[in-house]
């Protein structure tokens, strides 16, 4: 199937958005007649479907637009893994789970250690390796620059890593980690932290899957005893880890967002289409104001989201401007899901026997994360205040 | 437009807004060249209703972007009525043969010599259009009455009565009714994000300044978050507002009017906890941004029930 399509990736010299576009959506219509999710019920699960669509799609050559020729892409710009994002939701396909660490992980290692993304993210792409990012630790959340997981180094001039990350997406089916730690004293704060990709697979190191509320297991605890990390697999410089994080937390607010808000308006049409067609009873009426406020939650994610990709896309500085954007996102995300939670009831709280439901409601559960993770809603505003309103301090 | 055009533009908007009164701020931009000057650069629409609404002052210029877009052979109204705001339905003015059924809310008292732009449908058919009335002075059997709207009370007034359709002017074909909506809703919108950001600005200088228990209050947590949330709801308003002017489609207006209205309110609520008492007094600023805010949200709207038919629109959608 997969090589006969009659559309065929648009040729380097053609990768003017509206072109990809058109060209994306016309191989997705060729090449999936019918919608294409997984059953949603464990991550496991999830990451292979993900893992299948990237291989799918790397042969195809539509996810290696928006990256660098040095990665395995072919050029372009993140507005073409936007269009990519959109177009899938768009035809009913569910985006690889495992994106939303590629997307933020990704270009840090581009930017930051170019050899170490020649050498990994074409596996990325391909689907054939997951990674994942450990900066949380138990005793370390919204004070990120408190962490403790510390590397020194061995006479050979190589890092000894030494700690516990947690909190970390996909840590126990990933193959690398992206780990923030410090190098400095301990009191140096984000002054003596240093980023090292490091391979889930050295002796040593030990993942967890932590089970979230909803049954699935999201998220993992990673330990690191006396792991030996080569020199060269040094992030950026040593006791810059914190500019690296703060590069990659700007693919955070531009790219995952938009894939979320892509994956929103498509929960949010299938659930106006559960209202408008099978809804048992007739109860359309009585959800249009809430169905038009998340339609506009929504959207000024979209407008918001554009923007920062935009920014990201002419290699412009977010800023802190950015957390505007992180807490549009947990607006959208609570506002569909608070809405399917009562569309969706009495069936949503008390009988999940349709897999449908049960989806859902793991769905609504993560989204209840979408104002804690990646900078607590309280982190965001206080930054707002400090940097964009310039208020007095605390 | 380009950032150092945008500071230039927005600088000769804040002298005019301040210096001129209200009703004299339209000739003051007309002998700056305005006219030339929103002919090649329509978006400087943008900035003068922003400015507007940053400034709290109560003007009829949104009527002036919907001239700008329509026909010139109406563009020499003066004035628009618009029709009354109801829930749901809003009806038109009536044509009949030889008359026309007047009924329409204006932002401004008019001239004796203005024309009126009005939304008139004959009894038969089609969706209303903009007809243009000839001078006031010519016409007799109308009345104008002063409105006690919650923007200001002079200022607004209705037009109402049976007058004779001869010297009317009817384009039909031309631009229907509901695009004369869409474009004032634009207008609006923009103005209501410039009430809610000059709002945010003054709840931000008072906080700054105003001290108790020995602290300025802005260094409050409590007090730093419902500033913190206000700043995004303008942030957000001004990215679909983006949308809306590079695109004015009904859907973006739509999306940016009823983002605005809802953002205005939550705006205001949170600039008039943090003001205490003081923002609350006839001396304060702040209630004329609240005023002129939920006077054009109500007029142009109101905004729940733009975000109602967004909700219908998309269940629509499902079953086409």
């Amino acid at each position: 199937m997969i090589g006969k399509s009659q559309f065929q990736a648009p040729s380097e010299a053609d990768i003017s958005l509206a072109s990809f576009r058109d060209h994306l959506r016309r191989w997705l219509q060729q090449e999936f007649a019918e919608p294409l999710t997984d059953d949603g019920h464990s991550v496991e699960e999830s990451t292979r479907h993900g893992a299948r669509l990237l291989a799918q799609l790397y042969e195809a050559g539509w996810n290696r637009f928006g990256w660098p020729t040095e990665v395995g892409g072919l050029g372009g710009d993140v507005r073409h893994r936007a269009v990519l994002y959109d177009e899938l939701c768009r035809a009913n396909i569910e985006p690889p789970e495992q994106n939303i660490i590629t997307e933020v992980v990704g270009p840090a290692l581009v930017a930051f250690a170019p050899d170490i993304a020649a050498e990994y993210l074409p596996r990325v792409l391909r689907g054939r390796a997951i990674l994942c990012q450990g900066f949380s630790e138990p005793e370390s959340g919204s004070d990120l620059a408190s962490l403790r997981c510390r590397a020194t180094r061995d006479s050979a001039g190589d890092f000894v890593l030494n700690g516990q990350k947690i909190w970390t997406s996909f840590g126990h089916l990933a193959d690398h980690i992206i780990v923030l730690c410090r190098t400095g004293a301990p009191d140096s704060r984000s002054r003596g932290l240093t980023m090292l990709f490091v391979d889930m697979t050295s002796p040593g190191v030990e993942a967890r899957p932590i089970r979230f509320a909803n049954g699935r297991n999201e998220l993992a605890e990673v330990f690191f005893r006396d792991v030996n990390v080569p020199q060269d697999r040094l992030v950026g410089e040593i006791d810059a880890g914190w500019a690296v994080a703060g590069y990659l937390l700007q693919f955070e607010r531009g790219m995952y967002a938009w894939m979320r808000h892509a994956m929103l308006s498509n929960r949010l049409r299938q659930l106006a289409a559960y209202l408008a067609v099978s809804s048992p009873d007739n109860n359309t009426t009585r959800y249009q104001q809430r169905l038009g406020e998340a339609v506009l939650a929504v959207a000024a994610l979209r407008a918001r989201s554009s923007r920062t990709i935009d920014a990201l896309a002419q290699q412009r500085t977010v800023g802190p401007a950015a957390s505007t954007d992180k807490l549009l996102l947990a607006a959208a995300e609570h506002a569909v899901y608070d809405l399917a939670r009562d569309v969706l009831s009495p069936a949503f709280g008390l009988d999940a026997t349709q897999p449908d439901i049960l989806r859902w409601r793991n769905e609504w559960f993560y989204s209840r994360a979408a104002s804690i993770y990646g900078g607590a809603a309280e982190i965001q505003r206080s930054i707002i205040a400090d940097r964009v309103l310039n208020l007095p301090r605390e | 437009m380009d950032i150092e055009f945008e500071r230039s533009l927005r600088s000769t908007l804040q002298a005019v807004t301040a210096d001129a009164a209200p009703d004299q701020i339209l000739y003051a931009l007309q002998s700056l060249g305005w006219s030339e000057l929103v002919s090649e650069t329509p978006t400087a629409f943008a900035l003068l209703y922003d400015e507007l609404g940053k400034a709290a002052h109560s003007t009829s210029l949104i009527d002036q972007l919907v001239f700008s877009e329509l026909p010139p052979a109406l563009a020499r109204c003066g004035v628009i009525a618009y029709p009354p705001p109801s829930r749901g339905h809003r009806p038109p003015c009536q044509l009949t043969d030889a008359e026309i059924l007047v009924d329409g809310w204006a932002l401004r008292t008019p001239n004796v010599d203005d024309r009126v732009l009005v939304a008139a449908a004959s009894t038969h058919d089609g969706p209303p259009v903009p007809v243009e009335l000839p001078p006031l002075k010519t016409l007799r059997g109308l009345e104008i009455s002063p409105l006690k709207t919650f923007d200001t009370e002079d200022g607004w007034v209705r037009i109402t009565g049976k007058t004779s359709r001869a010297d009317t002017v009817l384009h039909p074909g031309t631009a229907t009714w509901p695009d004369v909506l869409n474009t004032a809703r634009r207008a609006a919108a923009t103005e209501l994000a410039g009430l809610a950001r000059g709002a945010l600005a003054l709840a931000v200088a008072h906080v700054n300044t105003r001290t108790q228990f020995g602290r300025t209050i802005g260094s409050f947590q409590a007090v730093r978050h419902r500033l913190a949330d206000a700043h995004v709801l303008v942030a957000a308003t001004d990215a679909l507002l983006e949308e809306a002017w590079r695109d004015p489609s009904p859907e973006n207006t739509n999306l940016a009017f009823a983002y605005a209205g809802r953002a205005h309110r939550d705006v205001l609520a949170h600039c008039i906890q943090v003001c205490g008492a003081m923002g609350l007094s006839w001396e304060h600023k702040l209630h004329r941004h609240l005023r002129r805010g939920y006077a054009l949200e109500a007029f142009f709207g109101p905004a729940e029930e733009v975000t109602e038919r967004l909700g219908a629109e998309l269940l629509l959608a499902q079953t086409t």
